[in-house]
């Protein structure tokens, strides 16, 4: 019962994979140790047990094993409920596109378990799907690229308004840009080997790709926000560096996409901005923090800080600094040492305490 | 041609929250805090910055370029006219 005895409040995040394709949860992480230090206990749920942030002690007060993302809700629901017997958490910060919608139809029932969540309702989780977004834009007159399930990679590109090069990306994650048939067909199974059905289309626009991220108060309204543009991405189309920049016209356009959300929490929208008409286009909305948000607290604005007082209802700063534009970051991998005792404990016992 | 290239106005002025960072006498680089970007310069381009900076128009630069590097008029307006067509085209200018 550690919070109850500490007044620490006990934040729990998921989304603890640091390898090749980071998850947000380590970031997240960083940007609240780098904001309170130890006046925090932070949990990490993590769903598998080799999960490099599971032994990130610099990061992390205890690791709980939980189920995975696709087991039935009940399961998580359960384990959840005994984490919080055992420490009782304050705030949960889901990290994963791929749980959200489920948190967010448990989200009274966590509340009544003393759990809160600072996310949107089931129907905005759903309308932000990658191939619900085109139809989502024009009915609001927005813009957003065509983007349509690959059914048969064999006969997809021989429909009359689709050609190359496109985009082709999982429904969870991962994009890769393919430039004839014979690439889509080896990278539409890829993407099937790594996240499964269904494989989805999307027209490419040629221009600069800039990522906002906000924290969205409940009704709307965003309370802090970061751009950048992407400058360096990975072959999944990650971006692994990246520039803060300070321009209007993209934060115009990012608070025209986020008055029509209708969200509330953390969010990452990801828009290219058409060189041939500078018109602004709403690729992807990502229902939770983006992996690079553990660079924020150089910025000068720690978002998952502001998450975490919006969310406990501690007093927010009378005014919130902008970010500094120039930061920028390049990602670097970090090599975890570990004792396979802890590995040990933690298969056998389903937690790891990692400040002993 | 006499006020302006094809597409270039007579006067140009740098938009206002660039940040022009140098050291000593070096020409430094240009930031674009709404681009991200960094922008190196040479000496020229440090030269016509300055005189951007004070006021001066595409033909009062030619001039300027012809005076202190001692080439022919012509060349001084091609080199202008390319160094205010890249401002241009990286919106470091207010049109």
């Amino acid at each position: 019962m550690a919070s109850s005895t500490s007044k620490k409040p006990v934040v729990a995040v998921t989304g603890l994979e640091g390898r090749e394709n980071p998850y947000p949860g380590l970031s997240i992480a960083k940007a609240l140790r780098d904001a309170r230090g130890d006046a925090i206990k932070i949990i990490g749920l993590a769903y598998e047990p080799t999960l490099t942030g599971n032994f990130r002690d610099d990061l992390f007060d205890t690791v709980y094993l939980t189920p995975l993302p696709g087991d039935p809700a009940a399961t998580l629901m359960k384990r959840l409920r005994e984490i919080n017997k055992e420490c009782p958490i304050d705030l949960l910060i889901p990290a994963l596109d791929s749980e959200l919608a489920l948190f967010s139809l448990h989200r009274q029932e966590l509340s009544d378990m003393g759990i809160e969540m600072v996310i949107p309702s089931p129907e905005s989780v759903k309308n932000r799907y990658k191939q619900r977004l085109p139809h989502w834009a024009a009915e609001r007159g927005l813009h957003s690229p065509a983007t349509e399930v690959v059914t048969d990679p064999k006969t997809f590109w021989k429909q009359e308004d689709w050609d190359f090069p496109c985009w082709l990306k999982g429904s969870l994650a991962d994009a890769y840009r393919v430039k004839s048939q014979e690439e889509a067909e080896i990278v539409a199974k890829r993407i099937v080997d790594q996240w499964g059905y269904p494989v989805l289309a999307q027209k490419e626009v040629v221009g600069e790709e800039y990522d906002i991220c906000a924290v969205v108060r409940p009704g709307g309204d965003p309370l802090a926000m970061i751009t950048i543009r992407k400058t360096v991405l990975s072959a999944a189309g990650k971006a692994i560096g990246a520039v803060v920049v300070d321009d209007p016209e993209a934060e115009a356009a990012g608070l025209k996409f986020l008055a029509e959300l209708d969200w509330e929490g953390p969010l990452e929208l990801e828009m290219m901005r058409e060189h041939s008409s500078g018109r602004y286009h709403l690729v992807e909305v990502n229902a939770r923090f983006p992996a690079w948000i553990g660079m924020c607290p150089g910025t000068g604005l720690n978002l998952p800080d502001l998450l975490v007082r919006l969310g406990l209802g501690e007093d927010l700063p009378e005014t919130i600094a902008s970010p500094t534009a120039g930061t920028m970051f390049l990602r670097s991998t970090h090599t975890k040492l570990g004792r396979v005792t802890d590995l040990g404990d933690l298969l056998a016992n389903g937690k790891l305490e990692l400040q002993k | 041609m006499e006020n302006g290239g094809f597409f270039l106005p007579p006067i140009m002025k740098l938009r206002s929250n660039l940040q022009w960072r140098r050291e000593g006498d070096a020409p430094g680089y240009l930031f674009d805090p709404r681009s991200g970007n960094v922008h190196g310069l040479n000496d020229t381009a440090a030269f016509l910055l300055t005189r951007i900076e004070a006021g001066d128009g595409r033909a009062a630069l030619i001039e300027a370029v012809v005076a202190e590097f001692d080439i022919f008029p012509l060349s001084a307006r091609t080199d202008v006219d390319a160094f205010l067509n890249i401002l241009q085209d990286h919106g470091l200018v207010d049109l």
